[in-house]
């Protein structure tokens, strides 16, 4: 053996030393060296809580995790949450409604409609054309 | 992720896995304290014995991460995660050491590359140690002997801990020590913790002390 890989006497202490103090000790006994060191033992739980639902999320932290990012999306992305259908349906009504008593024969197929057949997109689109004629209507009957 | 890996992400995230972390964090202290001892050096740059094993787990866990785990090999993950601990501060204490020695191989003025063959004890015994190798194991072993010395310095008087500390030398696992001592190991566990108290209240700047004052003397 050369000197460089011999271990000096101090040196095999402090590794048997170390061995010897790094054997596993009670759960009491652990939380009591942490301390002594410093440690706050609760605040390492946390730490490593956070640590494993960023590397090793559970499925639930997973589904968790994409249900905010949706719905982080949904409102950085300006939009709105999709209405009812029956409130669409209350607004192509009233929107009708406001239509006739300016005197105005809507279109049958649209007050007849019991709107079963279209889609939620659809009958917003409908919304929006009402209310676009509504708004020329009502301009045209009050100058 | 690899089995491996599903495996121990789904330990940690067991009812073990907190107990699992915090023997991580203790092993780490104790590595550091150890080191420090060793080299008068606290752990480089910006790590702290939880931001290791912090490193080593997220090293482990991630897809592409430096570690791996092979159960086959260590069944215990426990086990497997303090000897990436102890790699990673081995590494840590390793190039704090390349950085505080300046490279024998310098150009000289007039042109000649001098290297660490250059001198003539690397020529004839190529296998030694360098001068600058040589004086780092100098400061190590007066370090880690005035570590020894203060420690037998705290447990003089207390025959039972001497005898333990003694122990030491030879033996590093309870079992061992007991066979050793004679006493029983219950006795020995109580050492154990006694001696982790003392090791705790001797700080690094008193070694570097000691190790000064031993040195001048």
């Amino acid at each position: 053996m050369t000197r460089k890989d011999k271990k000096s006497d101090a040196d095999q202490f402090l590794d048997n030393l170390t061995s010897f103090l790094a054997e596993d000790v009670s759960p009491e006994e652990l939380v009591e060296d942490l301390r002594a060191s410093g440690f706050d033992p609760e605040q390492l739980d946390n730490e490593f809580r956070a640590l494993l639902a960023e590397h090793a999320p559970t499925w639930r932290q997973k589904a968790e995790r994409e249900r905010i990012a949706a719905l982080e999306a949904f409102v950085k992305g300006g939009a709105t949450a999709p209405r009812a259908r029956v409130d669409i349906e209350r607004d192509i009504r009233g929107l009708i409604q406001a239509m006739q008593e300016l005197g105005v024969n809507v279109a049958a197929g649209a007050y007849h409609q019991k709107f079963q057949e279209a889609t939620d997109t659809d009958l917003e689109s409908l919304v929006e054309d009402l209310a676009a004629q509504y708004n020329v209507l009502k301009s045209k009957k009050m100058p | 992720m690899s089995s491996g890996r599903e495996r121990a992400a789904s330990i940690l995230n067991g009812s073990e896995g907190t107990e699992i972390y915090r023997q991580l964090v203790r092993y780490a202290d104790l590595l550091a304290r150890m080191h420090g001892w060793r080299t008068g050096a606290t752990l480089p740059g910006v790590a702290s014995p939880s931001s290791v094993a912090h490193n080593v787990i997220v090293k482990l866990l991630e897809p592409d991460g430096a570690r791996t785990w092979d159960e086959e090999k260590e069944p215990s993950l426990l086990n497997a995660l303090k000897g990436m601990v102890r790699s990673e501060i081995g590494h840590l204490y390793q190039k704090l050491e390349e950085t505080s020695v300046e490279p024998i191989s310098i150009l000289l003025p007039d042109g000649e590359e001098r290297t660490g063959d250059s001198f003539a004890s690397a020529t004839l015994h190529p296998e030694e140690l360098d001068p600058e190798q040589e004086f780092l194991r100098q400061e190590r072993e007066n370090l880690g002997l005035a570590a020894m010395t203060l420690l037998l310095r705290e447990v003089e008087g207390n025959n039972e801990l001497e005898s333990v500390v003694l122990a030491i030398c030879d033996a590093d696992s309870s079992a061992e020590i007991a066979a050793v001592t004679g006493l029983p190991v219950k006795r020995v566990y109580s050492a154990r913790r006694e001696l982790d108290r003392i090791v705790r209240k001797i700080p690094r700047a008193r070694v570097i002390r000691a190790a000064r004052d031993m040195g001048k003397s």
